[in-house]
């Protein structure tokens, strides 16, 4: 379906079910200024998001807005902060007029037909995706885990998806060869390596895989042993350790894991892993060369960096990074000299620092819920938060999942 | 979002005055062949399940609940269960005229947020993936299809809890020939997006093992078998069983197209006419199809070679031609479901014309509601003929004979009034 048509008939439908005001004489319409967060600094204030679960439509200012359970936020290159619209299966992204916008997704669920030749091109608001889960930015295009669709998708700069990595069903294939050979099984993270290489945190094959920065982007899988989720490694090489980043309790290849295995990449080229479901921190720090899946394997070491892995739990009171407890964290974000762990099952967002592994637990009062603002950081309630951004100010964002909300703790 | 507009109002109240001078209907009151709202604000939202101190779900009014892409429904006795599709979770919609959560968390998944009991989830716990069709078992038991988990789930109103009937979640096609889970428990069957769940007056139960392209049978005494379609090999789509073939033929060498991958939606839903055959939606071969049982009136026992398919309407072309002739030179775009009333007539969700239309006893096919080949919202009060639905997903037959339409991409049920 064209764009134009698909455009046409959402006007319509909302004109026809009195969504749309036509001016005066029409009843109260929606302010067409935008209607954007104040900064209150200290404080948590929403930033996008009226609470109420759905798709309203692009065009709203983000106070306006409504989102559908959105797990992840990231600023785009330009500064404009795109967010996961997890279960709108879309991607949305602030417009320079200060309204939101769909860049990937469309009505329904979905994915390529199937058989698509590689090398074909659709425009994003064309493309069905099925609970896309996080974005990364490289070389002027963006880069989206389009998580249930087992695919790695490109969006160019002239608007046209391309699909970089996956084909129509999970598995875990294609190691050595190019990433439009290889499968994934539920990509849920990604970030960039300074050489233009991309690590995919490959949920339910339990590994850390990289696309190399070569034409034809070479696959290799650099930590974890591909297999059933279990905690082990720690101290040796990364490519030989277990991760949990899918649960142990769901049946082996079955459908429906949480999201888990967010990753940070520090400039040395550190790559902190949320092990999710061992409800830890796992730190892998490449070789010499700063580089992880570049030169020898055995010199990427892991280590346990935050967290007691196997052991979920809450202690609103742990001040070091070994003696914190976490539950199911799921994403994760460095800024000045401190990594940022959205302790999603806690409700909380944990602040760890890099050097002394001081840890300060940094928003969320531990109980789900959404509490009137602007809150205290430590008196916010947050439900589930799944993702975790700054953005070029050092103010925080929060994808407070289940609450449908983009919060902000304002610096 | 803004109050209602007023010169919507007028134009409403202006539509009405002039139906009632036509003489359509009465002054106020819609009649015969008329569409209204059943549930569902036109918002594309989901409500929250929330409880009440005790623990008992609360109702929401029915003016105020929001639905995220239904796409069908069940009726249980005159009480309406819905399946909010994409809020992944199954609601009811009560006699005090307020909506409630039934099964499903809101989150897409399959773990349970609270403690198992007996290995059944508080319904309210579980969280289920875009569930496609429910049905009622003979004990008054929910039988969900949850279509992503490839799973089917049985919800049991008196426990009111929630556990795995069928289907170790595999997306996968295994599994014929004996039973759902072994002695020590182990998930012995798999299905790969199970859209649909129909039992026969005999009680064995049906399923559309949709990206398997077949549909498989669970007999009353447990045993698992294949009645219709040919997969080869399974495992996350069936791409060699794939077809149009087989009509005039045994029902289990023929082809169906279900779609595939990623990319499909619910499709290939079932019913059970008066005399015992199973029709179903061949979605993306555009037709609906009949498996007719043998000698022994039972499909899926005795000798297949006897249980034969065919086509009863379509050509096998997406289009929207056809009314008033011969359904079996009609035109449907992706049909998806099917509801049979008592005297055989056969109302389908011909989703991708945005209509539902409608074959009578004499197999002649016409266009019962929606505008064939116009997406659209409007209608509301007037013939359903005259109003426009956008891809319906669902049809449903109500026990006072209103047909009941899943309207997914308005966000709304509506009916069509007997």
């Amino acid at each position: 379906m064209g764009d134009a048509t698909q455009a046409l008939k959402t006007l319509a439908r909302r004109a026809a079910l009195g969504l749309l005001s036509f001016g005066a004489g029409c009843g109260p319409g929606e302010a067409l200024a935008p209607s954007q967060a104040k900064p209150i600094p200290g404080m948590v204030t929403t930033a996008v998001g009226t609470g109420t679960q759905g798709f309203d439509g692009d065009g709203h200012a983000p106070l306006k807005t409504w989102l559908n359970q959105p797990t992840e936020l990231a600023f785009d290159p330009s500064g404009q902060l795109e967010i996961v619209d997890w279960n709108n299966h879309r991607i949305r992204r602030l417009s320079a007029s200060g309204s939101f916008e769909t860049i990937v997704g469309a009505e329904l669920p979905g994915d390529w037909p199937l058989d698509v030749p590689l090398d074909e091109t659709v425009v994003g608001t064309a493309l069905h995706v099925n609970h896309p889960l996080d974005l990364a930015f490289s070389a002027g295009e963006t880069f989206i885990a389009a998580w249930h669709n087992h695919k790695i998708e490109r969006l160019d700069a002239n608007g046209a998806v391309h699909v970089v990595a996956g084909a129509n069903r999970p598995g875990y294939a294609g190691d050595g060869g190019a990433a439009q050979a290889a499968l994934l099984n539920f990509p849920a993270s990604l970030v960039v390596q300074t050489d233009g290489g991309m690590l995919v945190a490959d949920e339910r094959n339990n590994v850390v895989r990289r696309l190399a920065p070569d034409e034809s982007r070479t696959m290799s899988t650099v930590a974890g042993v591909k297999g059933k989720p279990a905690y082990a490694g720690d101290g040796g090489p990364a490519a030989e350790a277990a991760l949990g980043l899918s649960p142990a309790a769901e049946v082996d290849g079955s459908d429906n894991p949480p999201p888990g295995g967010g990753l940070a990449l520090a400039e040395d080229g550190t790559l902190y892993v949320a092990d999710t479901f061992n409800h830890c921190v796992r730190r892998i720090t490449p070789g010499a060369d700063g580089l992880l899946g570049v030169g020898d394997a055995s010199e990427e070491t892991i280590e346990t960096f935050a967290g007691s892995c196997g052991q979920a739990g809450y202690d609103p009171s742990a001040t070091a990074g070994d003696a914190l407890l976490l539950r199911d964290p799921s994403d994760l974000e460095l800024y000045a000299g401190a990594l940022y762990i959205a302790d999603t099952g806690n409700h909380v967002v944990w602040r760890v620092e890099l050097e002394t592994s001081q840890a300060t637990l940094w928003v969320g009062n531990g109980q789900p819920g959404s509490r009137p603002e602007p809150s205290a950081p430590l008196e916010t309630q947050l439900n589930r938060p799944y993702g975790i951004g700054f953005d070029a100010a050092g103010n925080l964002y929060i994808a407070d999942t289940m609450n449908n909300r983009i919060r902000v703790l304002w610096q | 979002m803004s109050g209602l507009c007023m010169k919507r109002e007028l134009l409403v109240v202006g539509l009405g005055l002039l139906l009632s001078a036509a003489g359509c209907s009465g002054p106020d009151r819609p009649g015969h062949g008329d569409i209204v709202g059943v549930l569902g604000t036109g918002e594309q939202a989901t409500d929250p399940p929330t409880l009440d101190a005790a623990g008992k779900p609360l109702g929401i009014e029915l003016a105020k609940a929001r639905l995220d892409s239904p796409v069908d429904m069940a009726f249980k006795g005159d009480t309406l269960f819905v399946i909010d599709w994409n809020g992944h979770k199954i609601r009811r919609l009560d006699a005090d005229g307020f909506v409630y959560p039934v099964v499903g968390t809101g989150i897409e998944g399959d773990a349970c947020e609270s403690t198992l009991i007996d290995g059944a989830c508080p319904g309210l716990s579980a969280e289920v993936n875009h569930p496609a069709d429910i049905t009622f078992d003979a004990q008054g038991a929910l039988l969900i299809a949850a279509w992503h988990n490839s799973k089917l789930k049985l919800y049991d109103f008196a426990s009111q809890s929630l556990h795995d009937l069928c289907g170790s979640g595999l997306r996968d096609y295994l599994g014929d020939g004996g039973p759902c889970f072994g002695d020590d428990g182990a998930e012995l069957v798999a299905f790969d997006l199970p859209s649909s769940v129909a039992f026969d007056s005999a009680g064995n139960l049906f399923i559309a093992d949709q990206a398997n392209q077949v549909i498989r049978r669970r007999a009353t005494d447990g045993t698992v078998s294949t009645v219709c379609g040919s997969c080869p090999k399974g495992g996350f789509g069936c791409p060699l069983g794939v077809g149009y073939t087989g009509d005039g033929g045994p029902a289990k060498s023929a082809q169906l197209d279900n779609g595939l991958g990623q990319a499909a939606l619910p499709a290939g839903k079932l019913a059970f006419d008066p005399a015992g055959n199973l029709l179903f939606a061949d979605t993306y071969n555009h037709v609906v199809r009949k498996l007719s049982p043998g000698p022994d009136s039972i499909i899926g026992d005795g000798d297949p070679n006897e249980e034969i398919i065919e086509t009863i309407v379509g050509r096998g072309i997406a289009g929207l031609a056809g009314d008033g002739g011969q359904a079996r030179d009609a035109e449907l775009n992706h049909p998806t479901d099917l509801a049979i009333a008592a005297d055989g007539t056969l109302y389908i969700a011909d989703r991708g014309n945005h209509c539902v239309r409608r074959v009578d006893a004499h197999g002649i096919i016409s266009t019962f509601a929606g505008k064939c080949g116009e997406p659209g919202s409007s209608g509301d009060g007037g013939p359903a003929t005259g109003a426009l639905l956008d891809e319906p997903f669902g049809v449903a037959l109500a026990p006072d004979g209103a047909l009941y339409i899943a309207d997914t991409l308005n966000q709304r049920v509506r009916k069509v009034l007997p």
